[in-house]
């Protein structure tokens, strides 16, 4: 009796143990990775140590981006004495510029931290500090300042305040400028004590690059400031202003308006912050005549004095008038550019014919992306010849029906400034470490020839007629450099359909001095009032900005004893 | 003395390997503790443990049946003690189960658990022929009934609970009718229901954060909780001794006397929880040997009682740690820390011993 019922016992603590072992083995060997995970998660606390944003510089070593030290203002609700939350947000309220019942609710509760301000002004901090205030802390920050406000803001872009690139370069190199952080690994005790002495590890951060661009500030000013003055004077639904260096695709300068400051970026809207220059397609109007006459110079389908007959401002093809917006009869090759005749062009296209047109704009990489360093570039379009209608190839030998950005149009223009080779365009010059090492240089990228030199020269030359008394850019004219140039006045498509007759574009691009381009610059007018001729609204920008620039640069003049005023 | 070579060595053997083992890993569960209040938990436990087996030697070399036979007056002496600690005990968190003895703190629930099975053992073999009867089932019970109500109201609900698998045991293997045995447990399962509303609070939590840890994940359920961490995050092989992260950083609460068992489990692994297992296999497995071959029913009813506290207190011990069974608060024999469990622990032994030294007595 005994013997089997204490085995029958014995027998239960086998069938226990096998459960107990059972239970063990799913806990440590089957689900072993799940609580080792719970057990490094609440052992384990990692601090990251952020690196510090690398700078952005201008072509010179001026700071145009920048991270500095200073404070943020947090709090630890659960630290803060209930009977205090009111005296507390009273103190914090001069400093806070949120509403009193807001910063009351932030500190209720029983969070472990919760951001107040972000990276405090100078004063700001020494405020707080002297308050002493439970629960109130200031922790180490950076801030990202722009010194010169709006200056190139839209290529610049910004961060949000935890220093995550969001726009314009700041974003595009957000990896390189970012650097990586360093972390520092403790482990806390069951009461969320910090045990120092037992493991802990850390490694330093690694601060970011720096960018250096191949904007002058100096230029950069000078195009903002007259861009500025031609906005506000014409009442301009926006304007945009490049300045190239053709032989190398360099950009100096590139202005938007409107614009903002990303200091203060969530102030401003998304069309200040646009960089139309480089994102917004535009039909470029007559200034796109330069690339259809060089072609047809280069294919020896017309010479420069070559005549065509110009219908007395009106001709009729395709069952539609064509109209000049001055009647001419018989033009040269070279006054047709001057006077920018519509029918001129219109019949140098005929002798082209739609292929052989279409090839040489795809040389001069109209409908393609320039492969500029910033995010967003539009590509425009250049349509197939097979996709043209009757009235398509006269249109585009006059700019329309083909759109390109404001940055496409100049870099296509500049080719004719560099001896006819089309260079890729570059805003960004290098790359350097936080050391000063070079990690990376942007190296001028040629991509083909797209006339010979000396239809390039033979352009240049006719085009330094149009900035002459009787040509169209006269008012682009600067004194002892010849400006090769052509102006632009384009209808802009009217939101019902067809082209408007109250909305233009006004547009002027040049290249000085004519005889060996230095300067390439375009100057884009949209919706001017009331004046809206390239030659009127924006000719006098490029002058402006040409004159300063070349005085700033200190250039020998072409013509010897025509010295820019001083 | 003489005696002595009739000892069972591989049972002593077994015993001392585990409470070895038991006394390495309250070296690392206390390391923090010691560091925190300067008391050498190490040290403490090698004393009782020497103290355990001088105990353990005396009983194991003196006649059990003696013991046997003063068993009422040992009980009268224990349910005194009781009285007296519930009158007017010592209140150490929240519970008074304590009396001070000279410079030590005793017990005397753990005591009343020797008393226990010494008293069903005696009663039991009284009976044995009378076995059919219903007071074979129901007076053990009753006997049982009365330090078991006044343990559980110190409250030490953990030692109150053992006292019911030990009882209903030790009647089954001496033969108590099987039919009476499940009307008995039936009866049991009936009023525990009932038995809730005698609860404390905190005692309700306990049950109730078992049946669901995530109820209370940084209050009662945090032991839960922490403990299968431990035990999960150790894995085949463990973290190492004194590499225990739980154990170290001080996570799991009780880590040297309740939960003694997780730091088992997080720095040794499943293989150091298989040890232990196997280690109380090998006693168990001698226990029962003895029992076999006692010939005299006390010594048998005795020796089965023993193996019920034992196991009683391993298995809900273990299962606790593991998530299986509530947590109350029992200690691990022979590797937990604490001057009565271990003396205690120790005198069952004893008892056990002296039945095996004198199995050749009729």
């Amino acid at each position: 009796m005994y013997k089997s019922r204490s085995r029958t016992v014995f027998i239960g603590f086998l069938i226990f143990a096998v459960l107990l072992l059972s239970r063990l083995f799913a806990l440590q060997c089957l689900q072993h990775s799940r609580y080792q995970l719970q057990a490094r998660g609440q052992q384990q606390s990692t601090y990251f140590l952020p690196p510090r944003r690398g700078t952005i510089y201008d072509s010179r070593g001026n700071m145009l981006a920048a991270s500095i030290p200073c404070y943020s203002l947090y709090a630890v609700p659960r630290e803060i004495p209930p009977e205090r939350i009111d005296e507390i947000a009273d103190l914090l309220f001069p400093v806070i510029d949120t509403d009193l019942e807001q910063i009351r609710s932030r500190l209720t509760g029983e969070r472990w931290f919760v951001w107040l301000k972000r990276q405090l002004s100078e004063e700001e901090s020494e405020r707080i500090r002297r308050l002493a205030l439970p629960g109130i802390g200031l922790k180490e920050d950076l801030k990202r300042v722009y010194p010169k406000g709006n200056l190139l803001s839209q290529v610049l872009g910004f961060t949000d305040p935890d220093g995550n690139g969001l726009e314009g370069l700041e974003w595009k190199f957000d990896r390189q400028l970012r650097g990586s952080p360093g972390w520092l690994l403790t482990e806390k005790d069951g009461a969320r004590r910090e045990v120092a002495w037992h493991r802990s590890h850390s490694l330093d951060p690694l601060d970011g690059c720096d960018i250096h661009l191949t904007v002058d500030e100096v230029i950069q000013s000078f195009a903002e400031e007259a861009l500025e003055r031609v906005y506000r004077q014409y009442g301009a639904a926006w304007a945009s202003l490049l300045v190239m260096e053709p032989s190398t695709g360099k950009i100096l300068a590139l202005a938007n308006r409107p614009t903002f400051d990303p200091n203060v970026y969530p102030l401003s809207t998304a069309e200040e912050r646009r960089n139309r220059t480089i994102t917004d397609p535009i039909e470029p109007g007559s200034t796109f005549k330069v690339f259809p006459a060089a072609a047809a110079l280069e294919a020896g389908l017309v010479a420069r004095d070559t005549e065509f007959y110009c219908e007395e401002g009106a001709y009729w093809i395709g069952g539609r008038p064509l109209r000049d917006s001055s009647p001419h009869g018989i033009l040269r090759f070279d006054e047709i550019l001057q006077k920018s005749s519509n029918i001129g062009m219109a019949k140098v296209g005929m002798i082209m014919g739609r292929d052989n047109l279409y090839q040489s704009l795809v040389r001069f990489g109209i409908g393609r992306n320039s492969g500029i360093e910033l995010p967003g570039e539009a590509p425009g379009t250049l349509r197939h010849p097979r996709d043209w209608s009757g009235l398509s190839l006269r249109s585009i030998t006059m700019g329309h029906e083909v759109s390109m950005t404001a940055l496409g149009l100049l870099t296509a223009f500049s080719a004719l400034g560099n001896g006819g080779v089309l260079v890729q365009p570059r805003i960004v010059d290098r790359v350097e470490a936080p050391t000063g090492e070079v990690l990376y240089r942007y190296p001028v990228r040629e991509k083909g020839r797209v006339v010979s030199e000396e239809t390039a020269r033979e352009m240049l030359d006719i085009l330094s007629q149009v900035s002459v008394e009787g040509g169209t850019g006269r008012r682009a004219a600067i004194k002892g450099f010849p400006v090769a140039g052509k102006t632009g006045t384009a209808q802009k498509l009217s939101p019902e359909g067809g082209y408007s007759h109250s909305l233009y574009r006004a547009l002027y691009m040049g290249l000085v001095p004519a005889s060996r381009p230095r300067l390439a610059i375009l100057v884009v007018v949209d919706e001017p009032r009331p004046e809206y001729y390239g030659g009127v609204v924006s000719a006098p920008v490029f002058k402006e900005v040409g004159e300063r620039i070349i005085r700033y640069l200190d250039l020998e003049p072409v013509r010897p004893g025509e010295e820019l005023p001083t | 003395m003489k005696n002595l070579k009739y000892l069972d060595w591989i049972l002593l053997a077994a015993v001392l390997v585990l409470a070895g083992l038991g006394a390495t890993v309250i070296y690392s569960a206390s390391y923090q503790l010691r560091l925190l209040s300067g008391v050498h938990y190490l040290q403490r436990q090698l004393v009782w443990i020497v103290l355990g087996l001088l105990v353990f030697l005396v009983l194991a070399l003196s006649d059990y049946r003696k013991l046997v036979a003063g068993a009422y007056f040992l009980t009268a002496v224990t349910t005194f003690l009781l009285v007296v600690i519930v009158l007017l005990g010592e209140t150490r968190f929240g519970a008074r189960r304590w009396i001070q003895v000279g410079g030590f703190t005793v017990q005397p629930s753990e005591f009343a658990k020797i008393t226990l099975i010494l008293m069903l053992a005696r009663y039991l073999a009284g009976r044995f022929d009378r076995r059919d009867r219903w007071s074979y089932v129901l007076v053990p019970c009753l006997l049982a009934a009365v330090p078991a109500v006044l343990i559980l109201k110190q409250p030490d609900l953990g030692t109150a609970i053992i006292f019911l698998p030990v009882t209903i045991g030790m009647i089954f293997a001496a033969g108590g009718k099987g039919k009476q045995i499940l009307a008995l447990v039936l009866i049991v399962l009936i009023l525990l229901p009932g038995f809730w509303f005698f609860l404390r609070e905190y005692q309700k939590s306990r049950l109730m954060v078992f049946l669901d840890p995530g109820l209370d994940p940084s209050g009662a359920g945090y032991t839960i909780i922490q403990s299968k961490i431990a035990i999960g995050s150790g894995g085949l092989w463990g973290k190492g001794w004194l590499g225990g992260t739980q154990n170290m950083l001080s996570f799991l609460p009780e880590r040297q006397t309740d939960f003694v068992f997780s730091v088992v489990a997080e720095e040794w692994g499943f293989a150091g929880c298989l040890l232990v297992i196997l280690l109380y296999g090998v006693i168990f497995l001698r226990l029962f040997t003895i029992g076999w071959r006692c010939r005299e029913m006390s010594g048998k009813f005795l020796v089965v009682g023993g193996i019920l506290v034992l196991a009683a207190h391993a298995g809900i011990n273990i299962g606790m740690a593991a998530g299986l069974l509530p947590a109350t608060g029992l200690p691990l024999p022979l590797i937990s820390y604490g001057g009565s469990v271990t003396v205690t622990v120790m005198a069952i032994l004893g008892l056990c011993q002296s039945v095996y030294v004198h199995r050749y007595y009729i």
